[in-house]
């Protein structure tokens, strides 16, 4: 599977991507994307099978990203890593097709348990 | 809902994140406490519903160490701009754990990181909430939230 890494922050996308390896997520190719603009241009260049947001990001926000995609028809599989977790940004994630909410800090087993049934369906 | 911070949350907060992120304990340290230079100094300001700041301070061999960690990456590799990231990613988690203990909802901003000396960072029509002042490894770390009148 390819899973798409959006996150404005290079240490925290290495942090992510250490922590799906130490989860046993380590079959997959993973691409980084600093904001939302380049995860555009990342997901016309490859379609990717799995997408993890950041929620805040400069040029495109992760869920202004994931509303446009929404509204152009665009079905995208995906979920955000983020320090976000009010109940009315959880309630806008799932409005906009989020399968999931991760929060920072996190660990390999809350990457498990939240994204093991995720790549499981896929 | 309460609109304080007090310094037993951000104690939690903080000693949580130091724990899960970095692997490394924190205690917190309330006298004769002081960070020498250089160091940095990383903020995020939430607003909306609360409005106001998170800071986190630092000396920079903490701050190196605790990008060093984040990194999987020996100290002494690492640049400026990989140091900043990771502080700004610190201010980040911090200011975003502290915001779900306040009224909402709000706006978390992108962390600025400013690293030097002898400097001072004034957010206007803010003023002091709450600090928790600690320690690391002998090394010191400072958060503090600002709140605006």
């Amino acid at each position: 599977m390819k899973i798409l890494v959006v996150d404005d922050s290079k240490v925290m996308r290495s942090i992510v991507i250490r922590t799906l390896k130490q989860a046993g997520f380590d079959g997959h190719t993973i691409v980084e994307a600093g904001n939302g603009i380049e995860a555009l241009k990342a997901m016309r260049e490859t379609p990717p099978d799995l997408v993890l947001l950041d929620w805040n990001m400069p040029e495109l926000n992760g869920i202004d990203l994931a509303e446009k995609l929404k509204a152009a028809g665009i079905k995208l599989r995906f979920g955000f890593v983020t320090t976000e977790s009010s109940d009315e940004m959880k309630q806008r994630a799932t409005a906009a097709g989020a399968l999931f909410m991760i929060s920072k800090p996190f660990t390999p087993e809350s990457f498990q348990q939240t994204l093991g049934p995720v790549l499981a369906a896929g | 809902m309460p609109t304080a911070v007090a310094i037993a949350d951000i104690a939690g907060v903080t000693v949580k994140i130091w724990q899960s992120v970095l692997g490394l304990e924190l205690t917190e340290q309330r006298e004769g406490f002081q960070i020498p230079s250089p160091m940095l100094l990383g903020c995020v300001q939430i607003s909306g519903a609360w409005t106001g700041a998170v800071e986190i301070a630092s000396s920079e061999p903490m701050a190196r160490s605790a990008a060093a960690l984040m990194l999987q990456l020996d100290a002494a590799e690492l640049g400026d701009g990989d140091v900043r990231d990771a502080f700004g990613e610190l201010a980040n988690m911090i200011g975003g754990n502290l915001k779900a203990l306040l009224p909402g909802p709000s706006q978390l901003s992108p962390p600025v990181v400013v690293k030097g000396s002898d400097f001072t960072v004034a957010l206007p029509g803010t003023t002091l909430l709450s600090r928790g002042t600690f320690r690391c490894n002998g090394e010191p770390v400072m958060v503090t939230v600002m709140i605006r009148a």
